[in-house]
């Protein structure tokens, strides 16, 4: 049991991301609805206290996942494989030093600037890798460059209030950064999961099912979309980051895709599908610290080597 | 003694799940926010707290915070009237003060007659940490500063009724005595209602809320919030501030150098008929009152966690080495096996 232990820790976090995401990114807030009184109120706040325990969840399964893959990159990792792990370690505690102490703009800096560093490392390795079809690879490092900029975008505000009060460097609106980082999260999420809808051809169990299943979510959030257009962005933003920079008939497209898609990808790049589901599951540009440690985790899993020794 | 049976993920599963509700039923957060932070700039001297468009805002980078329609609760407003607010914050050491700027054609400064409304801005601080977005909740209140472009055109100029409606005819009020003044008996004046006040220190309203329905101001003597506005070319720039030090528990807490607070913001186009609720509102946003002399020492917290990073991660990857029998498989030694059918 103990070969596999990282694997499992992956999807175990995958899992705990889903739940976090139907939990505690949508329902606890939806609860907000709930009437104040009593009973609905203790409701309420059993409720609050289940998402913070699968909030919690988050980043317990994130840290061990993390430490297990430094256990065994040092059996089997290259240097940069190391390098990259230890880098996603100090974003790890970078985040819970920032519970107790306020970072300096130079410290939040140099914090975003390890998002960017590390997603930018790992999309080349990602683009590097030939275990993965061609298309998923695509997917997977638009992806890589959707945490980037995402990062970027935090790297801008922290390096304005660095340059602060000498008005020599104008960094671009993170606004602009933010609609281009919404739609390449878009994409990669699309292009991965249509490289799993192309791989359900050659399955044997058949394509009927996953195809339907991921028209239903797709239609399912395009009814959401058109009917309940508010309820649907705020469930985007506080879901997924989506702030409505990407049409929703998009991103109800790209969803479906991925439903559809990524088991089947898991069948022929289970690596390349737990990491990117991981990633898309933590959402664009969320602020949580397990969240962003999630997405990294995810495009690092994702860009494992198949051939790489155990 | 060996690690193995402690690594085994039938031990570390329920474990993992069995900490992660004991944290939650104590309230000991561990996640913290890593997204976009509203830094303040140090300006040393007097604040521009009187002067939106004093030259000494343009040196300070702003943060654009983009806005989102407010579909909660009614009345909603499903569309933002404004995409973005443009927002910059500083501090002398003493005072704090932010300025916020958008773009908005039209100046509405009346709520005089029935279908008139305001434009209107705030910024909300959570007073703790996991509070709900929308207006708190009972254990984690806000404090909000509300600025009323009405409130600041009064401030320059009392108006009233017959301002809106000059051949209104004027009924005899009740009781007509010297000592309440013009208008006579004041229902809302007389309860202590701010919104009813004859006369105004502030164009910002300090409030706090505890959820939907709690919207709750400030005692007049605790009203500590200065606001300053000026409209120009069709931008509205507003300044809030106020001492970085308060002893009113119901005041954010802006000291320098404390973990990040969370803070967002709302606008009201008075143009579209916004109000209460109808409002362009923002996502939370991390907040950090900058210590005033920040340098390598501040840091210091942060060094010794990456050096306890590498120690750690240094002594796992030794652990690795030594162990070829266990592996830990990457995430996929059994998704290998499929691979390979």
């Amino acid at each position: 049991m103990t070969h596999d232990l990282a694997g499992r820790l992956a999807r175990w976090l995958l899992i705990a991301l889903a739940v976090d995401l139907l939990l505690t990114r949508v329902l606890v807030r939806l609860a907000i609805f709930v009437p104040k009184g009593e009973p609905w109120a203790s409701v309420g706040a059993i409720l609050g206290r289940i998402g913070a325990a699968t909030d919690a969840l988050v980043l317990i399964f994130a840290v061990l996942l993390l430490l297990a893959l430094l256990i065994r990159s040092g059996h089997a990792g290259g240097w940069a494989e190391r390098a990259l792990l230890v880098g996603v370690g100090v974003l790890a505690a970078g985040g819970v030093v920032l519970l107790f102490s306020a970072p300096p703009p130079t410290v939040a800096l140099g914090l975003d600037l390890l998002v960017v560093v590390i997603a930018m490392a790992t999309g080349l390795r990602l683009a590097r890798q030939s275990g993965i079809p061609a298309l998923a690879r695509g997917g997977l490092v638009v992806l890589a460059a959707a945490v980037a900029i995402a990062g970027l975008s935090h790297a801008f505000d922290a390096w304005g209030a660095i340059a602060g009060l000498s008005d020599v460097w104008k960094a671009p609106s993170t606004l602009i950064l933010g609609v281009v980082g919404q739609l390449t999260f878009v994409v990669g999420a699309g292009l991965t999961g249509l490289a799993g809808v192309i791989c359900l051809r050659r399955s044997p169990q058949g394509a009927s099912r996953p195809i339907a299943l991921g028209s239903l979510v797709a239609a399912a959030m395009l009814a959401a979309a058109v009917f309940a257009p508010a309820t649907f962005g705020a469930l985007a933003i506080w879901g997924v980051g989506l702030s409505g920079a990407v049409a929703a008939v998009f991103v109800a497209f790209s969803a479906g895709l991925s439903v559809a898609g990524l088991p089947a990808l898991h069948r022929i790049a289970p690596r390349a599908a737990v990491g990117s589901a991981i990633v898309l599951l933590s959402g664009y540009g969320l602020a949580a610290s397990g969240l962003v440690l999630a997405g990294m985790l995810g495009l690092f899993i994702a860009a494992q080597p198949s051939s790489q020794r155990h | 003694m060996t690690w193995r049976p402690i690594l085994r993920f039938h031990t570390l599963a329920p474990a993992s799940v069995a900490l992660a509700a004991f944290l939650a039923l104590a309230g000991v957060p561990i996640t913290s926010a890593q997204g976009p932070i509203l830094f303040t700039a140090h300006l040393n001297g007097v604040l521009p707290v009187d002067a939106p468009f004093d030259p000494a805002w343009d040196g300070v980078r702003p943060v654009d915070v983009a806005l989102s329609g407010q579909p909660v609760v009614p009345p909603m407003l499903l569309d933002p009237a404004f995409p973005s607010v443009r927002v910059r914050a500083v501090e002398n050491g003493e005072q704090f003060a932010v300025l916020l700027e958008w773009s908005d054609p039209t100046l509405d400064d009346s709520v005089l007659a029935v279908d008139s409304f305001a434009d209107a801005a705030a910024m909300q601080v959570a007073l703790g940490t996991g509070t709900s977005i929308c207006m708190g909740q009972q254990a984690g209140a806000l404090n909000i500063w509300h600025w009323k472009a009405d409130w600041a055109a009064d401030l320059a100029g009392r108006r009233n009724l017959e301002d809106v409606h000059p051949e209104m005819p004027t009924d005899e009020h009740f009781p007509a005595t010297d000592d309440l003044g013009p208008d006579g008996f004041l229902t809302g004046t007389q309860a202590g209602n701010t919104r009813s006040a004859t006369t105004l220190a502030s164009s910002v309203e300090d409030l706090n809320a505890v959820g939907f329905g709690s919207l709750t101001p400030q005692p007049s003597d605790r009203q500590n919030v200065h606001g300053a506005s000026e409209y120009r070319a069709d931008v509205w720039r507003v300044v809030m501030s106020r001492d970085l030090l308060t002893s009113d528990p119901n005041d954010a807490v802006l000291r320098p150098g404390d973990a990040a607070a969370v803070v967002a913001f709302a606008l009201w186009d008075g143009s579209r008929g916004d109000r209460d609720g109808q409002k362009s509102v923002s996502t939370w946003l991390s907040f950090v009152v900058s210590q005033p002399a920040a340098d390598l020492s501040d840091t210091w917290p942060f060094l010794v966690m990456v050096l306890l990073v590498i120690a750690m991660s240094g002594l796992l990857m030794y652990y690795g080495a030594r162990q070829p029998a266990i592996g830990l498989g990457g995430p996929g030694a059994r998704m290998e096996h499929q691979d390979g059918g």
